[in-house]
């Protein structure tokens, strides 16, 4: 019985995160009336010549720079020549030898591993149209052309086929993602298609140097969607080989929802792009000085961020890796945790705070932390509360569920629900000798000795005083109450 | 014969009305349109209606306030039609203006009509317009020249002061000098391609058809100058380039080195051409202008080079129209590749087919470094050789053609507009004046080429030149 | 160039031939592709290609909103041989997306 591996290339499209278009001054809005979004440039009427958007420009480069790619100072535009309705000009702009960026590299943590990913190149490209086949459910004879998108500026990334399982694929997504959310180079959408992704698979015995038959995948929309995808893909090609088949280079549609890929027959007969440099936009000559300054503008990205969690803060390797695993969590802890004088002390009890209580509500309503009914500082305040203090962990647990009601501020709800911690010797006094009297059976037993008995006694105490007097003060006037009489 | 800086002046001081000018242009244009066939469309009731504003206005500060001129069909002007000549735009009107005509509008000038030319601009005899032959105003038994040829014809008879066109391999200098006047098409850059309908991008430039050189300097000073919509326009500061135009300038030709390329004695030159040329060649040494023998050897693979690297950006460009968004749609496609292919094929024209699929296969993977790749390289070797040259002189000085105008139907030889299209390869200047008639009665004419960003200079060579050459300019066909 | 060249670049150009034209066609691309040999002649393989004349580099706008008048939006698609509402109308695509 042959066993079989996979080799997994990611081709992946970022939109890249300006105002207006790479070659046009059109909004990039999202969701505008169909053509709304239009201009002489991106429908090519006649006479009209494209104009770069510098911002595309230094978004590429901090993306490269970011993942530690060599930047071509010196490269041109290029047209990429066939007929589409949604590419207006029938060419598309995009570089062709060499790219902005060649040969960066992503590590990804695989089963506690960490495996370096290479990545061949980034290279600057505009976006084309959409074209509508159906209306809601109905589908159409004719197709509908909306250029909004066409001429939006486009990151495309390619990665060698170096993962060789969905997994793997997941975590590059994923990694990826955080990382340009950080760059804020890109939105990374998927469901807004402001990220996506094509995979090539091929799969071959294990040993065997030459690489399969590859097939493309397109149309998956969220960065589960790819792992699954690939994971079908694998298994069909597996049976394929083992009943003796032989597979086919083809293009496959991921249908989410039957869970399965499709062949899609296009009839992409005979198709040469006869690329070649375009005369309209002029080459790029980056100076060292503009590479620097996008070097500076480079903010600490996840890795660097975790380590200063442990260093800083010293929470657990795990911890870290959780709190970093994506910007909105992490920029949620720092936030809560900046509002503290003592750092070091809250920083442990904030993490399980999240963890746990937080995280549990969040997961039930499906919300984003970024969107969470209770602030950052809201957060921090609780616990800032529980640590002087003022409230016990137990009444903590009854504020926080009226904060995630209500979002409102610990301390009022505190004050209104007359919650505060008795710590006042006078009042605790008073209550352990009512407590004392009531119980004379635990009094005996633990003048015979009996330690234990004290917990009977202090139990009482707290139920007198409804879970409010502080634990610590009680215990101490009990042994000196009952030492007297 | 007038010139129009002189006109501008009298206008601006309401000595002269602009509604006679326009008036007189349109009278002219009465009587010999019929037989010239030089414009696809006039503007005779708001270009009065313009003019009447004009003279209303009591200051009139433009630099053409009131001037008529001519517009080459492929450049946009808002809200008025744009064909190229081609059947695919017969109904496309522009829905903005190019920058020159935005800077032609805020001038004051006033847009008589609109000008045939070869289809696409493609060709160089005015025959491939899908509506109109134009005719040369010589003798209208031959063509104008093209493809700018409905320009210089409306110009040569008389019809208009001076008109834009467009100059993509001799487009603009070829018809000037088929029809004996100026053409000028300035340095890759200094005037914005924005908004003329584009044929090879890298050698596309706007220029200018006058009578006169000092006309087409005062065109240039209006057009010319940086644009942010045309990537590759130079940031130059604006320039006078009417500037010291005068008399004085024919000193200059004391200090003026002119190169001729040796290479101009391997072509099959019209005897007549070169009689005229060497007589120009005397009138310059007489005023004791140097006169040298440059080697430029890539010379002979100028057509070549032109017919490759002009072809592939062409079938870049045209493959926008496809019927989709603008244009001509064919009403027999089956799907979409058969309507893409039926819309092309119905509405343009064989000559453009034909650049169309030699474009396409040079660019083919399997061509790409064979044909279009290796086209670049020469073309650096024309450059290289070319910079050498004006190590030696100023100015590349040539017959404009080597080849006088044919009749309806005849062919030119390739290498007729060779030492033309040099200029387009390398981005070059040049400038046409007339030289003299020839026993035909029709015009010749001579090319000064200039090192890039030498415009003025080239005006100044141009005008002297002008000056002393026995070319009458205010004699006009008879019509 | 052969026939069956023809073809294949007459489909990528989307331009139709028909039968009895494509022997004209031939000939003339042909005594193309033949004029331009010369274009082999001379040793330029230490040449760099020239793409662009200009010595400009580095020609970029600032990243700012400039909508195109509705006026000009709603002329190009009156412009448009079909339209449906704001899109333009075209035959079936076969969707690749």
């Amino acid at each position: 019985m042959t066993n079989y591996e996979a080799i997994i290339g990611l081709e992946v499209h970022l939109q890249i995160n300006t105002k207006s278009k790479i070659f046009c001054e059109c909004s990039t809005q999202f969701g505008a009336e169909p053509n709304a979004n239009t201009c002489v440039i991106c429908t090519s009427q006649p006479g009209a010549i494209p104009i770069l958007n510098k911002k595309a420009v230094e978004a590429i480069v901090k993306t490269g720079l970011a993942l530690n790619f060599t930047i071509n100072k010196q490269c041109t535009f290029a047209r990429k020549q066939y007929f589409y309705p949604d590419v207006a000009k029938n060419y598309q702009i995009t570089q062709s030898e060499p790219p902005l960026c060649s040969k960066g590299k992503l590590t990804i943590t695989i089963n506690k591993q960490e495996k370096v990913i290479n990545i061949t190149r980034i290279h600057l490209e505009e976006d084309a149209g959409k074209l509508i086949h159906e209306i809601g459910s109905r589908k159409l004879d004719y197709s509908l052309l909306d250029l909004n998108r066409a001429g939006i500026g486009l990151m495309e990334l390619v990665t060698e086929p170096e993962l060789v399982s969905p997994q793997e694929a997941f975590e590059f997504l994923t990694e990826l993602k955080n990382i340009v959310e950080y760059l804020r180079t890109s939105e990374c959408d998927m469901e807004k298609g402001k990220m996506r992704c094509d995979v090539n698979v091929s799969i071959r015995p294990i040993g065997q140097k030459k690489l399969g038959t590859r097939v493309e995948i397109k149309n998956m929309n969220s960065i589960s969607g790819v792992r699954d995808a690939i994971a079908y893909e694998v298994e069909r090609q597996k049976k394929i080989l083992k009943t003796g088949g032989k597979i086919l280079q083809e293009t496959r549609l991921w249908e989410a929802d039957e869970g399965v890929t499709k062949s899609m027959r296009s009839k992409e007969n005979a198709l040469d792009y006869r690329y070649f440099p375009e005369p309209d936009l002029v080459p790029f000559d980056l100076s060292d000085s503009f590479i620097e300054e996008l070097q500076k503008q480079i903010p600490e990205l996840p890795k660097a961020r975790k380590a200063r969690f442990i260093k800083d803060y010293n929470l657990s390797e795990y911890d870290a890796s959780y709190l970093t695993s994506t910007k909105a969590l992490a920029d949620y802890y720092e936030e809560a945790l900046n509002t503290l004088k003592d750092k070091k002390s809250a920083a442990k009890l904030i993490v399980n705070w999240i963890f746990t209580e937080l995280n549990a509500k969040l997961n039930i309503s499906k919300t984003c932390i970024s969107k969470s009914s209770i602030s950052s500082r809201n957060l921090a305040k609780l616990v800032s509360l529980i640590l002087d203090g003022t409230i016990s962990g137990k009444i903590a647990k009854i504020v926080f569920e009226e904060m995630y009601k209500n979002s409102t501020d610990p301390q009022l709800i505190i004050k209104e629900k007359g919650l505060l911690q008795i710590s006042d010797e006078i009042t605790i006094i008073k209550i352990c000798k009512e407590a004392i009297s009531e119980n004379s059976k635990a009094v005996s037993e633990f003048k015979a000795g009996k330690k234990k008995a004290l917990g009977a006694i202090i139990g009482l105490v707290m139920k007198k005083s409804n879970g409010q007097a502080n634990p610590k003060v009680v215990n101490e006037i009990l042994l000196k109450e009952l030492k007297d009489n | 014969m007038i010139r129009v800086k002189e006109l501008k002046v009298k206008i601006c001081s309401s000595e002269k009305k602009s509604i006679d000018v326009v008036k007189a242009c349109f009278n002219r244009i009465k009587k010999v349109e019929p037989k010239i066939k030089a414009f696809l469309k006039l503007n005779e009731e708001n270009s009065l209606k313009q003019a009447e504003k004009i003279d209303n206005l009591n200051i009139k500060k433009g630099l053409l306030e009131g001037i008529p001129i001519g517009i080459k069909d492929n450049i946009m002007v808002k809200g008025e039609s744009m064909t190229s000549a081609s059947k695919y735009l017969y109904n496309y009107i522009s829905p903005y203006d190019a920058t020159v005509i935005e800077k032609l509008k805020s001038a004051g000038a006033i847009f008589i009509g609109r000008t045939n030319m070869d289809e696409f601009a493609m060709g160089g005899s005015t025959e491939t317009s899908a509506y109109q032959k134009t005719a040369n105003p010589w003798n209208v038994e031959f063509i104008p020249g093209g493809s700018s040829g409905g320009s210089a014809a409306a110009v040569s008879a008389g019809m208009v002061p001076f008109a834009l066109g467009s100059d993509t391999g001799g487009s603009i200098r070829q018809p000037a000098s088929f029809c004996g006047i100026v053409g000028y098409k300035p340095s890759y850059g200094l005037i914005s391609r924005y908004g003329a309908c584009a044929l090879a991008s890298s050698f596309d430039q706007i220029g200018t058809l006058s009578k006169t050189v000092i006309d087409s300097a005062l065109l240039t000073s209006v057009i010319a100058g940086k644009d942010y919509r045309d990537p590759v326009c130079q940031p130059n500061d604006w320039i006078d380039y009417t500037y010291d135009l005068d008399s004085s300038s024919v000193c200059a030709l004391r200090t003026i080195k002119l190169g001729i390329p040796k290479q101009f004695r391997d072509y099959k030159t019209d005897f007549e051409i070169a009689k005229y040329f060497n007589d120009a060649v005397n009138k310059l040494e007489l005023e004791c202008s140097q006169i040298i023998e440059i080697d430029v050897p890539a010379y002979k693979y100028v057509p070549a080079l032109y017919k490759v690297i002009m072809c592939a950006e062409v079938s870049a460009n045209i493959a926008t129209f496809d019927g989709i968004r603008y244009g001509y749609r064919s009403p027999n496609g089956k799907d979409l590749n058969d309507e893409y292919a039926k819309s092309r094929t119905e509405s343009l024209g064989d000559e453009v087919k034909k650049r169309i699929l030699f474009g396409t296969y040079v660019l083919e993977a399997k061509n790409y470094h064979k044909y279009y790749n290796k086209a670049q390289k020469v073309r650096t070797l024309l450059i290289n050789q070319l910079t050498d040259a004006y190590k030696k002189c100023d100015f590349i000085f040539t017959p404009a053609t080597l080849q006088m105008p044919v009749r309806f139907g005849n062919v030119l030889p390739e290498e007729c507009d060779i030492f033309l299209i040099a200029a387009n390869l390398a981005g070059l200047p040049g400038i046409t004046v007339p030289c003299s008639f020839t026993s035909s009665g029709m015009p010749m004419g001579v090319h000064f080429m200039g090192p890039r960003f030498s415009d003025q200079k080239l005006f100044k060579m141009a005008s002297a030149f002008e000056k002393i050459s026995n070319f009458n300019i205010d004699k006009y066909p008879i019509l | 160039m052969l026939k069956k060249e023809l073809e294949t670049t007459s489909f990528l150009a989307r331009i139709n031939i028909k039968d009895k034209e494509k022997e004209k066609y031939l000939a003339d691309i042909n005594a193309m592709l033949n004029y331009i040999k010369i274009l082999q002649e001379p040793d330029v393989k230490n040449l760099k290609p020239t793409t662009h004349v200009t010595k400009i580099r580095n020609v970029w706008r600032e990243d700012i909103v400039k909508p195109c008048p509705r006026d000009v939006i709603r002329q190009m698609l009156d412009m448009a041989p079909e339209k449906e509402k704001t899109f333009y109308k075209i035959k079936k695509v076969i969707s690749t997306e």
